[in-house]
């Protein structure tokens, strides 16, 4: 998202990101105890993951993630005014980007004095969900009990073949670093 | 009902967020405002400032 806001940021957009709940807590990050607490992960991802955008924190009972729709991944664009122009359930750079070149497009007719009209519009694109790069990304940022936890609900909320190749890349993951463990 | 700082990850995957997500608010609709905490100032800021200038994009997250 950085790239994005580096090239639309100059032209006008405002970039925001909002720290909400730990969606999978671990070792690493459990669940937030105090707001100092959950400024201080908010911290550490400007630091982690270099984000240039402006980082704001929800309060710790999430006032503001609730009143927009609680998902742990979720994108909204508001109009001047805060009007809604775009809002989706997951982060996808790709449909973002879609939905901040409309927006230049629309100022470039007003700035000619082009009418413009409002119309409305409901999507569901599709996402690549590449679930052992998610599961990956779970054992670095949060830790073994959340990628338990994780592989244990996908179980249960699909089946045993699905969740079976992530049980495989965990214990195989998890063997490999016993072994550096017993090398060191 | 489970905690909103849940400290494990739901079983279930908590579906009815997910169900509930469309009926939220719709496009075209004004956005609820908010207060929020500046992650490196301190400092307290409402969305309603952000928005009142220029269009604003809000990502909403956490490492975990």
């Amino acid at each position: 998202m950085e790239p994005l806001a580096r090239e639309f940021g100059p032209q006008g957009i405002n970039f925001l990101f909002v720290y909400v709940r730990e969606a999978h807590p671990g070792e690493k990050y459990p669940c937030h105890e105090s707001i100092e607490n959950k400024i201080s992960n908010a911290q550490d991802m400007v630091k982690r993951w270099n984000i240039d955008r402006r980082m704001l924190v929800d309060s710790l009972d999430g006032t503001v993630h609730q009143a927009y729709g609680e998902l742990p991944n979720m994108t909204y664009i508001l109009g001047v005014g805060g009007t809604v122009i775009y809002r989706a359930s997951w982060t996808d750079e790709r449909t973002i980007r879609m939905a901040l070149e409309q927006i230049m497009f629309e100022r470039g007719h007003r700035r000619n004095r082009t009418r413009v009209s409002p119309y409305f519009v409901e999507w569901v694109p599709q996402r690549v969900n590449d679930r052992i790069k998610f599961v990956e990304a779970l054992a670095d940022d949060a830790g073994p009990r959340a990628v338990d936890e994780f592989i244990r609900a996908v179980e249960n909320t699909t089946d045993a073949a699905t969740a079976k190749p992530m049980w495989d890349w965990w214990e195989q993951k998890q063997a490999s670093s016993e072994a550096v463990v017993r090398a060191d | 009902m489970e905690t909103y700082n849940y400290e494990t990850f739901p079983l279930d995957m908590h579906p009815e967020v997910f169900e509930n997500f469309p009926n939220v608010m719709k496009a075209g609709e004004k956005a609820p405002d908010g207060e929020l905490i500046d992650a490196a100032t301190g400092e307290s800021v409402r969305l309603s400032e952000l928005w009142s200038q220029a269009p604003l994009m809000i990502e909403f997250g956490a490492i975990t």
